[in-house]
Parts: C-alpha cells; sequence; structure tokens
C-alpha cells in the first residue's frame, strides 16, 4: 500500500509521530507501508531547514526511497525558509502535491 | 535595473523574505490576491500557462501611452502571484516601453527568498505582461 503523509496539526506530530514512529520504521524498513510523500504545514516545515537533525535522517531515507517531501509555500515564506530547505525539497501548495503525486498516486493520505 | 523600477528603498531590509527594498513576499502575496480578484481592464493579454499547470493573464488600462493601471488573474501558485503583483506595482504609472523593459531577472532579484524551483514564476508573470503590452501595441482590447 502507498501512502501519503500530510502533518497538519503542531502538538507531537514531528518529535513524537514522525521522529519516534514513522522516521526510524522507515530507516529500519519496518514502516509496514511504502510512503510516497509527505507535505508539512505550518511550524512543521522547519523539519525541513537544512542543519535540522531529525530533517537530516528524514532527508536522507527521503532520498534512498524516493519520497517526496514538500513544504507549505505560505507557510515557508511566513518564516523564512523557503529558500533554506534541503536541495530538492520543494514548497508548494495542493496543486503541486497533487501535480507531483500523479505519476505516483497514494492509496491513504494521513493527515496527522 | 530594479532601481528603475522600486523607487524609494524605506530602510531596513536583510531578511530572505525581503525584497530589494525592504518589503516582505507575504506583503506581495497579501495585495496579489487581492489584485487577482479584481475585474480585467480593457486591455487584456493572452492566457499564459507553463509546463508546471500555472496560468496568469494580465490587463491594462492606458492613459496617453502610459499605464494607468493593471490587473491580473494568476493561479495557483502564491509566489507566481507575489511575482505578478510585483511586476503589476512596477508597471502602474510606466510607459508601455519601460514596463517592456522590466526583466524577469529583476524581478527574481527583489523577491530573493524565492527559492530556485519556484523563480520560473517570473518569467510567467513578465510572459503575460508583456501579452498584455503586445496587445496595446496591436491596437486590440482583447
Amino acid at each position: 500500500m502507498k501512502v501519503a503523509y500530510i502533518f497538519a496539526t503542531q502538538k507531537h506530530t514531528i518529535s513524537y509521530v514522525l521522529g519516534r514512529m514513522i522516521l526510524p520504521q522507515l530507516e529500519e524498513e519496518r514502516h509496514g507501508a511504502e510512503v510516497v510523500a509527505m507535505f508539512f504545514f505550518e511550524d512543521n516545515t522547519y523539519i525541513l531547514v537544512k542543519g535540522n537533525p531529525l530533517g537530516e535522517r528524514l532527508y536522507q531515507v527521503a532520498k534512498k526511497k524516493g519520497i517526496l517531501l514538500m513544504g507549505c509555500d505560505q507557510c515557508c515564506y511566513e518564516r523564512e525558509i523557503a529558500d533554506k530547505v534541503f536541495d530538492g525539497v520543494s514548497v508548494g501548495c495542493f496543486p503541486d502535491l497533487y501535480k507531483a503525486l500523479s505519476g505516483n498516486v497514494p492509496d491513504q493520505v494521513i493527515t496527522l | 535595473m530594479v532601481a528603475d523600477f522600486a523607487g524609494p528603498r524605506p530602510p531596513g531590509s536583510g531578511s530572505c523574505c525581503g525584497s530589494s527594498h525592504g518589503v516582505s513576499i507575504l506583503d506581495y502575496i497579501e495585495r496579489g490576491l487581492v489584485r487577482n480578484r479584481s475585474e480585467p481592464l480593457p486591455v487584456i493579454g493572452d492566457v499564459l500557462r507553463d509546463s508546471h499547470g500555472r496560468m496568469a493573464q494580465f490587463s491594462v488600462q492606458l492613459d496617453d501611452g502610459v499605464i494607468e493601471s493593471v490587473s491580473f488573474k494568476a493561479s495557483f501558485c502564491v509566489t507566481l502571484i507575489a511575482y505578478c503583483e510585483l511586476l503589476a506595482e512596477w508597471a502602474t504609472g510606466a510607459t508601455l516601453r519601460r514596463a517592456a523593459g522590466i526583466r524577469p531577472a529583476d524581478l527574481a532579484v527583489a523577491l530573493t527568498c524565492v527559492p530556485p524551483d519556484k523563480r520560473d514564476c517570473a518569467m510567467l508573470a513578465k510572459a503575460a505582461l508583456s501579452s498584455a503590452i503586445q496587445t496595446t501595441l496591436e491596437g486590440g482590447s482583447t
């Protein structure tokens, strides 16, 4: 099964759900689903900034597995990080995400 | 040169999302979203699209060879809308020749925080304005 994650809430979504569950599972090949994309809103976009330790791990996994990483463009502009994200990571909005996924469509989109 | 279009530069800038004259891209997005909903003006350029599916169309109103006002329709990317708004503000009050001389690179320089893969939006914005200018030169109104 192919899944895409949308990180929309700002509780412990990044530090806990992504950092302690999804990411280690991906690194250890035991996630149980093929992740095709992750889209980040609001403060969650900070994980995409170069130098973020968790982001660096995610970036490496994404490169290895071909996972699309994208940050909300307005969120990134607001936080002045749009030009500071990892190389190859894009910022955009839903239409950008849909277009990027059109060749690798997820079976499920999970909002966290 | 950017200074030809940017006008006086208020002090203070330097953030990655500040323009060369100290205004955030967010301001252009906000004003652009308003202008994007405005009614078309009498001289309307072609609808142009890029390979990403983004669309832009400019319309202008002239007064004695000077661009009196500018409107546009752009979708869906806020970066494109910001570039269109910046272009609209620079073109307003300019002669057709001067407006035609604005280069996509000028826009890119003004909004420095735009990531590289979004800077081609400046080319689409400029091409759409050029289409409206070309329409005026051909004497058309639609």
